[in-house]
């Protein structure tokens, strides 16, 4: 577009200010937004253009003039870059002269592509109202929504969960996981609005918790883990979910806190109340020094052994326990 | 017909379009027509060898000839310390050139008017704090006593409030405040595209509150940017077709371009256009469709999208929580903006009533209110001087006084010193002490009660030391859209041990890259005590007021020393020299 030939220094605003691997120049629109050539993946070229956006713009005021229009023209390019590759006609016809330019056969590398990419991890539901035991395998070319909302890839119902909670794409040879201000995640005790999990992290969302587990991993002995718990609110205030479900290794959140995965409400809850989990093949509930107790038949507790039938008070909740062979 | 006596007026000094705008006997905004006869004037100045001065159409026209002679676009500079090119062979800064626009409006006003008693001048929300400096001294230095910089969407948003207010049957004498909004609190976008900036402006009105709930845009994004993708696809055409390229002198350039720009405003209406243009004795006609012309220009289209999409992803907010869309600026006009809006957010856009001079409207209306406000209030308390005091110096940039006597550890020059990371924020609003207008006697009827809040477009914050990542970062203790006024506190420590200087260097922006920043002024805390520890509490705290002026302090908090600042912008001229320019401005000859 430019109609002058400046002869210019060895100064490369893409790596200065995207942080781009030395390249041709001006990158192609896949380099641009650092995303792979022919990436198909909606939203994480929509995420990567915003990235980048955000990256150079603090530079615009840059004190060179030159330097200055050339960030213009760089922010222009990105924007481009986004509108094409996300509209399909469009992206299908850049793809083609790119292809043509770069010598690359498309189809055989998206082929590839694929094949290289089997689903590695999954998410197994552990704990929550419903759907406990769903074991969701992830698809490394489609990000996968978790939500409320029944057109996400993995609906959880709640009253707790967000229509659209978290979002998981697989970037980097790594899943992400993210997650807006507005909607309470947790994984690994912290809350977070994006990061990249590990084999093995739990994930706390909207009164579920959620397993990120490499697909191969080694399954323990099935007598050696303790059957399916269910907790149901007998008597109490009314909550958004009178009832939980656990199936092994949960780990679950018993209090008033925002990121506790069972949410009790009323003074006499503490936040942190109590923590249910496996012990061996069995349940065991044990009380986190909460201010009111946790009873269970009748006694105070500092941990028990949960068994069919066994009968919790915690605040003024009564609380049922019920194991499925 | 006899003139009104005195107002208050509110401008738009835009890239390409200014406007002037005045409330009238019965508090409609009211554009002042130029001496062509036209509601806007083009931002344009003929500077003459004689050292007299054309502003406006005949200087648009002049450019076809002496492209040389008449410097355009100069809003585009501010900021700068020189418009980018001599104009008729001097050197002239971009206040200057706009200060002379401003007189040419002032000198069509007084047709009207006959006195200017205030003005107020519109800046794009985005504007930065070097920009908004430049642009009140430009109305100094035209004699004009500026009241208030204000946001050109904030602006439009006000208009278009009141315009819906007398639209269903609101009367400007006896205004009925709880009516001026609309029924139900409402969330608007404003997207305004103009000739040479582009804001975007999320504002909620509720009753008679307008608050600006997040701002974002772009200053070199507009009308212009489009007219130049034009203008290279015909010269990109003629060239292969005839071998000479126009763009070789300043002169073809300017009549291809002005032919461009025609053709894009026609193709708002019409299917296709005619470009027609002549170089070397070459001519050549070349159809442009408007499917040609989107093409064209999708990708600067896009950029505005994704600014927008920014904006509200950066307001934490959905399409769904906005009621409705005002498409503001004559670039708006163009088809696919109405389009591209209606498609991302599945709702039905507005275009403003006039969309050149709304801003130049609710500049009025605010001028209005400023006016009532400042007459009626009681004998202000005198603004505040700033006392430099013995502890407190600026430092020019080569300046390495040392009097107060480093440490013995010796490496106390002043770069090198930053603080580093905070050790706790706080926050203290003061957002609950809005401007209330109520009617003025003297100015025309207008609402009482009017509230506006408004937010900084950039942050602002300081530079330290980070002992994580050891290299100094941008800390952001305002951050961008942060409603007005505001003070934010927030507690550095110090670097090293027996440190006896702190300097603090003010940036404006939102990258953690210094570089990314702008400084725009700086301070220093000195004579700290003998032998304080590392990580000695430093607090500094940014008081951000309603009239854009930010006041830091820094305190070292064991000891009690501290310093403060009122931002000084480089690029701002001072009293002196704007006293200059003006009585340079005042004498030039400008028709």
């Amino acid at each position: 577009m430019s109609n002058k030939a400046t002869d210019r220094p060895a100064f490369d605003p893409y790596s200065e200010f995207l942080g781009l691997p030395p390249g041709p120049r001006p990158p192609h629109l896949y380099d641009l937004l650092g995303v792979e050539i022919f990436c198909a993946h909606r939203e994480r070229i929509e995420h990567a253009a915003r990235e980048q956006y955000r990256r150079i713009k603090p530079f615009q005021d840059h004190p060179e003039r030159s330097i200055r229009d050339e960030i213009q023209n760089i922010i222009t390019r990105v924007a481009n870059a986004r509108t094409v590759l996300t509209n399909p006609e469009q992206k299908a016809l850049y793809d083609e002269k790119l292809a043509e330019r770069l010598k690359i056969d498309r189809d055989a590398m998206l082929r590839e592509r694929t094949a290289a990419r089997a689903p590695e991890y999954a998410l197994i539901v552990v704990a929550g109202p419903a759907q406990v035991g769903t074991r969701l395998p992830l698809l490394p070319d489609n990000p996968l929504h978790i939500g409320s909302d029944p057109m996400c890839g993995l609906h959880l119902p709640g009253l707790r969960m967000q229509a659209k909670h978290v979002t998981l794409t697989f970037e980097n040879e790594a899943w992400r996981l993210r997650s807006p201000q507005a909607c309470i995640t947790v994984v690994n005790d912290q809350r977070v609005y994006d990061t990249t999990l590990d084999e093995g992290e739990a994930i706390d969302l909207g009164g579920y918790r959620l397993l990120f587990e490499r697909i191969d991993a080694k399954k323990p002995h099935p007598s050696s883990i303790p059957p399916p718990l269910s907790l149901i609110v007998r008597q109490g205030p009314s909550i958004p979910h009178p009832t939980i479900n656990a199936i092994a290794p949960a780990r679950i959140l018993i209090g008033t806190c925002e990121t506790a995965v069972w949410q009790l409400a009323g003074k006499q809850v503490s936040v942190h109340h109590a923590r249910v989990a496996p012990s061996g093949a069995l349940w065991e509930i044990t009380d986190l020094h909460s201010d009111t107790g946790t009873l269970h038949d009748g006694e105070k507790v500092r941990s028990a052994i949960l068994t069919h039938g066994d009968h919790l008070a915690i605040g003024r909740f009564d609380i049922q326990v019920s194991l499925r062979k | 017909m006899g003139k009104i006596s005195a107002r208050s007026v509110g401008i738009d000094l835009g890239t390409t379009f200014s406007a002037l705008a005045y409330l009238d006997e019965k508090g409609r905004p009211r554009t002042v027509t130029n001496s062509r006869g036209h509601d806007v004037t083009p931002s344009a100045v003929w500077v003459k060898p004689d050292r007299s001065v054309v502003v406006g159409e005949a200087a648009l026209a002049a450019r076809r000839n002496r492209a040389d002679h008449v410097a355009v676009n100069f809003k585009r500079d501010m900021g700068e310390k020189v418009y980018h090119e001599p104009v008729c062979g001097k050197q002239f800064s971009p206040q200057a050139l706009s200060a002379l626009v401003l007189k040419k409006l002032g000198i069509d006003a007084r047709n009207v008017l006959e006195n200017i008693t205030g003005a107020v001048i519109t800046v794009p929300a985005y504007f930065g704090d070097a920009r908004r400096k430049a642009t009140q001294d430009a109305g100094r230095i035209a004699g004009l006593n500026v009241l208030d910089i204000i946001n050109e969407p904030t602006a439009a948003a006000l208009a278009n409030a009141f315009a819906e207010y007398v639209h269903r049957g609101g009367d400007m004498v006896r205004l009925d405040v709880a009516r001026i909004a609309t029924t139900a609190p409402a969330t608007t976008l404003i997207y305004d595209l103009g000739g040479g900036t582009f804001d975007v402006t999320i504002i909620r009105i509720d009753n008679n509150n307008f608050e600006v709930v997040a701002t974002g845009g772009e200053v070199q994004l507009g009308g212009v940017d489009f007219d130049r993708r034009v203008l290279n696809y015909y010269c990109d055409e003629f060239q292969r077709r005839t071998g000479v390229d126009p763009r070789d002198t300043a002169e073809s350039t300017v009549k291809i371009l002005n032919a461009c720009e025609a053709a894009k405003i026609h193709l708002s209406k019409a299917e296709q256009a005619t470009i027609e243009g002549e170089y070397l004795g070459k001519q050549m006609k070349l159809p442009v469709s408007r499917q040609r012309f989107e093409q064209l220009t999708s990708d600067l289209l896009a950029r505005t999208q994704l600014c927008v999409e920014m904006l509200l992803e950066d307001a934490l907010l959905g399409w769904d929580r906005i009621d409705n869309i005002l498409m503001v600026g004559g670039s708006s006009r163009m088809p696919q903006v109405t389009r591209m809006l209606a498609e991302v957010s599945g709702k039905a856009p507005d275009m403003a009533a006039a969309p050149d001079q709304i801003v130049a409207h609710g500049a009025a209306i605010h001028a209005a209110i400023l006016t009532y406000d400042r007459a009626s209030a009681t004998p202000s308390a005198p603004k505040k001087p700033i006392t430099p005091d013995a502890e407190l110096s600026f430092l020019d940039d080569d300046d390495d006084e040392d009097e107060g006597g480093p440490s013995a550890s010796g490496s106390t020059s002043f770069d090198d010193i930053p603080l580093s990371l905070p050790i706790e924020e706080e926050s203290e609003d003061q957002s609950d002490a809005p401007v209330s207008a109520p009617i003025a006697p003297m100015e025309a009827p207008i609402a009482r009660g009017i509230k506006l809040t408004d937010v900084n477009s950039h942050g602002l914050g300081v530079i330290v030391r980070s002992s994580r990542e050891s290299r100094t970062v941008n800390s952001v203790i305002i951050p961008k859209n942060t409603p007005l006024p505001t003070t934010r506190v927030k507690v550095f420590g110090t670097e090293a041990a027996n440190q006896r200087q702190v300097r603090l260097r003010i940036t404006e922006g939102d990258a953690r890259d210094p570089r990314g920043c702008t400084q725009i002024g700086e301070c220093l805390i000195r004579l700290l005590p003998k032998g304080l520890p590392k990580g000695s509490p430093v607090e500094v705290r940014f008081a951000y007021d309603r009239s854009g002026r930010v006041h830091v302090r820094a305190v070292e908090l064991t000891s009690g020393a501290g310093a403060d600042v009122e931002i000084k912008r480089d690029t701002g001229f001072d009293a002196d020299t704007v006293g200059k320019m003006a009585d340079i401005v005042a004498e030039i000859d400008v028709e």
